[in-house]
């Protein structure tokens, strides 16, 4: 399998009132033509700042990004404003927002918005590209004649296999899903997981898929990257995973999921994540880590590749203790 | 993560200073404030209203529509202050002696005044004020002005009119004749210019060409005023008190009442502060409250209160304040009152009813009710300490507005007839054609600190603004 | 159950929101409760499971009588309650409690910890200055939100969400009610920090036997928490069943496709598809007649088209409301 996406210290930093974020803090992992990689963690731990890095939608006070994204062995951060906008955004790589229903215009038809991409990144004439959206919103299991509807005459379900289909009607090889199911029903959460499962294997595309909800990644994820406190923790596939997962902070997470059909003790993370302003020296997750030790606490873990194409961030495995 | 941004007092206060207007507004304010204390104390209320009416003698000294001292700086000329000599001083410059005359009951008074006039323009004004005491027959007065250089005028002798007497020397027809007549036989055959007043003539350096042209510069030097007098009866006396009136007096000059203006301005800078604040602050709070109860009960008493505001809105204000002033004495209180009353149905009942509204809906509001907290407490406790921190900036914002439509009411003479307000001075400014006339001070000034006051709330209205609304910050 | 061991008892409840439809139409009803019934004991712990516009919530709010039902029974601690006006409902307020969704909005920003507990205290004129201070202390503890004295000056925005929760529970239970609604008590609050405060609530409810009703979406944190479980749909409850037996028996359609629906983090579920039902839950302003879920139930037939089936014991203590199940009982 090839790697369609390669990302190297991928580092955004934003400009505070109150000092530098550190969203975003050396992110490193690779995405293999037609794959899922999850990217997993609680709110605030810089899994947004990332899709947004990716596709290069960022705030005003940007203070740092830098980094390699090596797309089809080019990397696109060189390129230039324009250049990416023309070359990679919603055309290599394209975004499912999240609350994505709500990131419909409402006063543009459906068929319309759909249809936008082809006509400003293909310069596609209007007639063509709204039969091509009526098209993709066909895939999406939507009936066409929804084209000419407006969102709000749309159910939230409907709506966001609208912004899917939107995503998808460029032929990117990446989609990135940032919670794209949240605000929807389990059922409807359910239908969605399995259409993006079919589209996946039709089109042969790539997902980065954002959620903090550990359960519903295995509904896609090949491999799970943990990311606590702006940096990643922990790469793995799934089978390795979803039945133990690594870093301890993914451990007491995973230990925290309740579950429906295995009955289980629940666990619990006493603490809270640290501030992504000054965050501690040393290992992030130390100060609730119940294996830490002194090491932990002064210096922070490079990434230990514990077989290949799996990586920890923690002084356990360096030093073998695990 | 949410976007709490409320902070307590001491994080909004150092937030707020992080605003460079907010710390010129609060500079400027401090100043102000400052001015007001000073006002208040130094000059007491019931000493204010009684200067400023300036009844009798009180302003007698005082040199009428003098230029504030300030504007030497950009005359660039010394400009003259008044000097004031006076008999009964003892001091350098002043003698007063008594020759009785033998064989009668009379006496010759011989006052004797010195100044020095160093100035570049001639003094405004120069009068001669009589203080007689005698029992029959007023004295009989001679006046010598002795120039610089020994030149001596004499004046024809005159007889006090009354124990208090006055000789306005810089208007009198006669003293005019006799100076006039005097360098007419001195510079025989010349024409003296019409133009030409008896102060130029007196202080003035003296020519043909001078004369001819009308146009004489002042002439420098130590001056000599001679008062003979011839009183009559034992015990009888004579005092005098000389003003030689000058252009500028005091910081801020003086109008055509003599007043110093610096009292207006300095009183008046209490009286905007205390009822633009108060305007404000009344407006504001009986605003909030009747927003609240409308939008927290809903139904009709929201509707009556909307459409009462709605037509409220559309009143024309100064119309309605003119016809009430012209009906009812006005005073600063009345102004206040009225003012408030017109206010408190206008437009930020409607901001602060969609404010509560959206309140309103919050969880913690449907939490009350359901430990069972009665409307009243949720309204007075709950409600309304969350909206306070958004209408103080509206509050202090407010405040210029009320500050002017004071200002204005007392410039259209609708306000209270007796207190130094900015608005005053301007009133008596437009009445006596200050502008007309060259007295640009009077305007400016309080102009100036209308201007100012104005900048002060809305600088630190504007930044608190900021600091409140989030969504206005910049990152 | 007998009449004693009944806490609450609710009849054909029906909640229906008015909607005015603009300035000609007439007036429009959002039936978000739409006939429901059980019973709830002391001491026992009930999750009312459904989507967002099942009328979970707005069952939960009518219970506390934040609204007043537009028809049907309430019966709490065997009075009457369903129309009793506001200003006698004191004594009801004191035994019910609420812990909501939004753990940074169900807290006055200006006040301090100490204060918002101590305001229903002063509500309900409870105790002198120092004997509330030592009950506010008390209910701190309780929530371990330790030291106390650290914690009762705080203001909210100090804390976080997990903290505000213990806050928002502390508050709820101060006033030492009989009933506790937790309306999505940990939806919004992260992954690792659900478990401590839902176990924080298990705990509080089980030792001082508190009946507890928990709304939520969120079927695998029922098992951890109640005794029973009522699925919503569309305003009305489906199915009623003790936990263990709802989870291990689903009856009623729409709970087994509620339950095929929710993945477990298990490798394997990339590989396959979920067998779900399309579609989406019906308005609530025009129902259809008969069952509503019949448009998407894969079991569907005429009858469940044209009528409403009543609620069937399917087996003992087991409730379902499905034209399916007809004749079991």
């Amino acid at each position: 399998m090839s790697t369609v996406l390669s990302v190297r210290n991928l580092r955004l930093y934003f400009s505070t009132r109150k000092g530098v974020v550190k969203a975003v803090d050396n992110a490193s992992f690779d995405l293999r033509k037609g794959e899922t990689l999850a990217i997993v963690g609680e709110s605030g731990c810089g899994k947004s700042s990332l899709a947004r890095a990716l596709i290069r939608l960022l705030p005003r006070n940007v203070h740092t990004y830098s980094g390699e994204i090596l797309l089809d062995g080019v990397n696109v951060m060189r390129l230039g404003e324009e250049m990416f906008r023309r070359s990679v955004r919603w055309r290599k790589i394209s975004m499912v927002f999240q609350g994505a229903q709500n990131s419909l215009n409402p006063v543009l038809k459906v068929g319309f918005q759909v249809a936008e991409p082809l006509m400003m990144h293909f310069g596609m004439p209007k007639e063509e590209a709204l039969t091509e959206a009526k098209r993709y919103l066909r895939l999406v299991g939507i009936h066409e004649s929804f084209a000419e509807r407006y969102p709000f005459e749309l159910s939230g379900g409907m709506k966001q296999r609208a912004v899917i289909a939107m995503a998808l009607i460029t032929k990117p090889e990446i989609v990135i899903l940032d919670e794209p199911t949240s605000a929807l029903d389990v059922i409807t959460q359910a239908n969605i997981m399995n259409l993006l499962k079919r589209l996946q294997s039709e089109m042969g595309l790539s997902y980065i898929f954002i959620t903090h909800d550990i359960a519903l990644t295995s509904e896609l994820a090949d491999r799970v990257a943990v990311m606590y406190a702006g940096e990643i923790v922990e790469i793995s596939d799934a089978e390795e995973f979803y039945r133990k997962p690594k870093h301890p902070y993914a451990e007491k997470l995973m230990a925290s999921v309740p579950t429906l059909r295995t009955d289980k003790k629940l666990e619990f993370i006493p603490g809270t994540p640290p501030s992504l302003i000054n965050p501690p020296p040393g290992c992030r997750f130390a100060p609730r880590c119940p294996y830490a030790f002194e090491r932990c606490l002064k210096e922070s873990p490079p990434p230990y590749e514990y077989k290949p194409g799996g990586f920890v961030r923690c002084w356990l495995y360096h030093e073998g203790k695990r | 993560m949410s976007s709490r941004v409320e902070y307590g007092l001491k994080a909004t206060l150092k937030e707020l200073l992080t605003y460079k207007s907010a710390i010129l507004g609060i500079a400027i304010l401090t100043f102000l404030v400052a001015l007001s204390v000073y006002a208040v104390v130094s000059i007491p209320y019931d000493e204010a209203i009684k200067l400023w009416r300036g009844t009798g003698d009180v302003w007698r000294d005082n040199p009428r529509n003098a230029l504030p001292e300030w504007w030497e700086w950009f005359a660039g000329r010394r400009l003259p202050r008044t000097i004031i000599l006076d008999s009964r001083e003892t001091g350098f410059g002043v003698s007063k002696a008594a020759t009785p005359i033998v064989g009668t009951d009379m006496k010759l008074l011989t006052i004797n005044l010195l100044f020095e006039y160093n100035y570049d323009d001639f003094p405004s004004e120069l009068n001669f004020f009589f203080n007689a005491r005698y029992e029959k027959d007023p004295p009989l007065v001679k006046l010598v002005v002795q120039k610089p250089g020994g030149e001596e005028i004499e004046f024809p002798r005159f007889s006090l009119k009354a124990p208090n007497d006055t000789l306005y020397y810089s208007i009198s027809r006669d003293v005019l004749n006799a100076l006039v007549g005097y360098y007419a036989s001195k510079y025989k055959g010349v024409n003296v210019s019409e133009k030409l007043s008896s102060i130029e003539l007196t202080l003035g350096r003296v020519s043909r060409e001078g004369l001819e042209e009308g146009a004489l510069e002042v002439e420098k030097g130590i001056y000599r005023l001679r008062i003979e007098a011839l009183c009559f009866g034992e015990g009888s006396d004579l005092d005098v008190r000389v003003i030689i009136y000058g252009l500028v007096h005091g910081p801020a000059g003086t109008d055509n009442l003599r007043r110093p203006l610096e009292i207006a301005l300095l009183w008046g800078t209490p009286v905007a502060l205390a009822f633009g604040l108060t305007a404000s602050l009344l407006t504001t709070v009986i605003q909030m409250i009747i927003a609240t109860i409308g939008a927290w009960y809903g139904g009709v008493v929201d509707d009556v209160i909307q459409r009462l505001t709605e037509v409220y809105m559309i009143l024309p204000f100064l119309p309605f304040l003119i016809m009430i002033s012209a009906f009812y004495k006005i005073d600063i209180w009345v102004i206040l009152v009225v003012v408030v009353i017109l206010s408190i149905f206008g437009g930020g009942i409607k901001t602060t009813r969609a404010l509560v509204l959206s309140i309103k809906e919050y969880p913690y509001i449907e939490a009350a009710k359901v430990y069972g907290a009665s409307n009243a407490r949720i309204i007075f406790l709950y409600i309304i300490p969350k909206i306070l921190p958004p209408l103080v900036p509206g509050l202090i914002s407010a405040v210029p507005g009320f500050v002017f439509l004071e200002a204005a009411l007392s410039f259209l003479g609708l306000g209270d007839p007796f207190l130094p307000t900015w608005g005053k001075v301007l009133n008596d400014a437009f009445n006596a054609g200050a502008l007309y006339r060259g007295y640009f001070y009077w305007v400016l000034q309080p102009s100036i600190l209308l201007m100012l006051t104005a900048f002060a709330f809305a600088f630190l209205g504007f930044a608190l603004d900021r600091v409140v609304n989030p969504r206005l910050r910049e990152m | 159950m007998s009449e004693d061991k009944v806490l609450l008892r609710v009849e054909n409840l029906k909640m229906w929101h008015t909607m005015r439809r603009g300035l000609f139409g007439g007036v429009v009803y959002v039936r978000a409760v739409d006939g429901v019934t059980f019973d709830l004991a002391p001491g026992e712990a009930v999750s009312v499971v459904g989507e967002s516009g099942s009328g979970k919530t707005t069952l939960g709010k009518t219970i506390l009588r934040l609204h007043e039902p537009t028809d049907g029974k309430m019966i709490f601690k065997g009075r009457d309650i369903t129309h009793t006006p506001e200003k006698e409902l004191m004594w009801f307020k004191r035994e019910t409690g609420l812990v909501q969704q939004d753990p940074y909005g169900a807290m006055p920003s200006f006040m301090t910890v100490y204060r918002i507990l101590e305001e229903p205290l002063i509500v309900h004129k409870i105790g002198t200055k120092e004997e509330r201070a030592e009950m506010i202390f008390k209910a701190l503890e309780e929530v371990r939100m330790t030291p106390v004295e650290e914690f009762a000056f705080k203001y909210p925005h100090m804390l976080s969400g997990g903290q505000l929760q213990r806050v928002a529970i502390a508050r709820a239970l101060i006033l030492k009610p009989s009933l506790v609604v937790a309306d999505e008590p940990v939806s919004m609050l992260d992954a690792s920090v659900r478990v401590e405060i839902l176990t924080l609530m298990r705990e509080l409810q089980e030792k001082r036997g508190i009946s507890f009703i928990y709304i939520t979406h969120d079927l695998s944190t029922t098992r951890y928490f109640s005794e029973w479980i009522f699925i919503m749909y569309a305003g009305h409850i489906v199915e009623r069943a003790p936990t263990k037996t709802l989870l291990k028996n689903p009856l009623h359609p729409y709970t087994r496709a509620l339950l095929a629906a929710i993945p477990d983090p298990d490798p394997e579920n990339r590989k396959k598809f979920r067998e779900v039902p399309p579609g989406e839950p019906p308005s609530l302003i025009n129902p259809p007649p008969g069952c509503r879920f019949a448009p998407r139930c894969p079991y569907a037939f005429e009858r469940c088209r044209h009528e409403e089936p009543p609620e069937f014991e399917a087996e003992p203590g087991h409730y379902v409301k499905c034209w399916l199940y007809v004749g079991v009982k």
